[in-house]
């Protein structure tokens, strides 16, 4: 495969490539060097790939072979098994990646000022200023599983609320 | 899903996502979610939302980096307070001026004419064209290219900025009397007292090239001063790297796109007609007209921090104007990227100059990886046809070693 094709396939990936990386890294710190070094390991090494029906596995490939190394890097001891999360929701990473692609980040700001006060102050402390969950919990004097739980329920509402806000500007425009 | 099972599988997510989960929790993940499609959307959902929440949340005001801050902004405020702020009134944020510039204040958007002075805690957006702030009481100008996001930190005269995305452009005014500049990415932060630099954050890395002057640039607890012609680079490795100007003994031209040039060569394997005192674009598809010199696979020059890069001219209609660099590996072998200046232009002639921190990566590896590489091609090119773009000169230089 010629240079370019394997740059213009990897940058058409890159979002679904992140999330893989990160269902295998678990935290976010150091997904997007991951994938930077991915990126540079499909320029040097484009010439291995036969074609374009052969890119996606090989791209995959590399991205959890670097990301496993990462967490070598990182870790004293990191829990065997992490990439199995990734080939399991391989499909469902793809499709996630659709649903926080640039063009529907306004619908989330939208989305994110219709939120509860304390739906709020956990974004702020999660998002706004990056504290783990841990701390969230000591600030906010919960248990840290209470917490990861309001967090997946937070996420689960955006979406909806994304989708719902899309699916009424579609009607709209329709 | 059982609520029960619904809560554990959020527990085990949530652990995930703080990359704090042990073996046999993994493992249960794991069951979750080969046992179910539900929890493998729950999973997908949450990673993607995490990933991307921090793009848009609003981030709180932060103090710099500089222990020295608090004592400024607190001078500041009671130089205002017992009227000795230049001007006699009370400052106000910078006005913010560009077509399609957006700014997200408390959660909404509001046009450019809509937003008035910018304050603290405002987004400034741009989409397919730059944006510029301006300080009222002194000749601070900051242009956002297109494409970028740029927080405002702090609004008066103790301004801090914050990019979250993209390139901007700084000519500062002298920062005295109580005001101050800062510039921040999340990898590094440039203090200025008085010069013309610009700041990029890709996610590839932080870069920071400086025209005139002298910032002060920290990274992960290091602060090095950068002068005119240098280049400071933090890059994903975390390591703040500085590259000092090569002291300058008069300009060295490395390529030269203008009619003196096209004419020693009668034209051949250029793209573009002699016309007058400039080389007419040729158009290259439906949006698009170049200026192009034939490729050289040994490259012109080496791609370099101290490379300027300096172009006159005219455009018949408004469009964009970029320049683009062709990079063959160090070694020439293979390619490596394509590396270019953009700005979008009203018709007219225009004189414009960059430098090597101003360059984005269009294509290809990396900046800070290109350093050393061939320069094999050079190309002009305007979008939004019919521009009628033509190219009086354009050189790409460096001080002569």
């Amino acid at each position: 495969m010629e240079r370019d094709q394997a740059a213009e396939l990897f940058e058409a990936r890159r979002a679904p490539l992140l999330f893989y990386i990160r269902a295998i890294v678990g935290s976010l710190h150091g997904c997007e060097d991951v994938l930077q070094e991915a990126a540079m390991i499909c320029l040097r090494k484009h010439a291995e790939v036969p074609d374009e029906a052969a890119f996606e596995g090989w791209i995959r490939r590399i991205c959890r072979f670097e990301a496993l190394k990462h967490l070598e890097r990182h870790r004293r001891e990191r829990p065997a098994g992490s990439e199995r999360l990734a080939q399991l929701a391989e499909r469902e990473l793809t499709e996630a990646a659709d649903e926080v692609a640039d063009h529907r980040l306004d619908a989330l700001r939208a989305c994110l000022g219709r939120l509860s006060p304390g739906a709020r102050q956990l974004v702020q402390l999660r998002y706004g200023d990056g504290h783990p969950g841990e701390e969230i919990a000591r600030r906010l004097g919960r248990p840290l599983n209470t917490v990861y739980v309001t967090l997946c329920r937070l996420h689960k509402t955006l979406a909806d609320c994304v989708r719902q806000r899309l699916a009424r500007e579609d009607g709209h425009g329709a | 899903m059982a609520p029960e099972v619904q809560r554990r599988l959020d527990q085990l997510i949530g652990g995930h996502l703080d990359g704090a989960l042990d073996e046999a929790q993994v493992a249960e993940l794991a069951a979750l979610l080969a046992a179910d499609g539900e929890a493998r959307r729950a999973f997908a959902r949450s990673l993607a939302y995490d990933t991307a929440l921090p793009r848009v949340a609003q981030r709180r005001q932060r103090p710099l980096l500089l222990r020295w801050w608090p004592a400024l902004a607190a001078a500041a405020l009671l130089m205002v307070g017992i009227g000795l702020w230049p001007g006699g009134s009370t400052p106000t944020g910078p006005q913010l001026e560009g077509e399609g510039a957006l700014v997200v204040r408390a959660g909404g958007e509001l046009d450019v004419a809509a937003a008035g002075p910018l304050r603290a805690g405002d987004l400034v957006r741009t989409r397919s064209a730059t944006a510029v702030l301006r300080w009222p009481g002194e000749d601070t100008r900051i242009e956002l290219a297109a494409g970028g996001e740029l927080e405002i930190a702090a609004a008066g005269p103790a301004k801090d900025l914050l990019l979250r995305g993209g390139r901007l452009a700084v000519d500062a005014a002298h920062q005295q009397d109580g005001r101050s500049l800062a510039v921040r990415t999340d990898r590094l932060a440039v203090t200025v007292v008085g010069t013309r630099f610009s700041v990029s954050r890709t996610p590839a890395g932080s870069t920071v090239a400086v025209a005139e002057g002298t910032v002060a640039v920290s990274a992960g607890g290091e602060r090095r001063e950068v002068a005119a012609g240098g280049l400071a680079m933090v890059g994903g490795g975390g390591a703040l790297q500085v590259m000092p100007a090569t002291p300058a003994a008069g300009g060295a031209t490395l390529v030269r796109l203008d009619p003196a040039a096209w004419q020693a060569a009668r034209g051949q394997g250029w793209t573009g007609t002699l016309r007058g005192d400039g080389i007419a674009a040729a158009a290259v598809d439906a949006t698009s007209e170049r200026v192009e010199i034939p490729h050289k696979d040994g490259g012109y020059a080496r791609l370099r921090p101290d490379l300027g890069i300096a172009i006159d001219a005219t455009l018949a209609h408004p469009g964009t104007l970029a320049v683009f660099l062709v990079c063959r590996q160090a070694d020439g072998r293979d390619w490596l990227g394509v590396y270019a200046v953009h700005i979008d232009l009203p018709a007219g002639r225009h004189q414009r100059t960059w430098s090597f921190g101003d360059l984005r990566v269009e294509k290809g590896a990396a900046l800070a990886q290109a350093l050393g590489a061939r320069i094999s091609g050079v190309a002009v090119g305007a979008w939004n046809r019919p521009v009628g773009l033509v190219v009086h000169s354009c050189t790409v230089g460096a001080p002569a070693p």
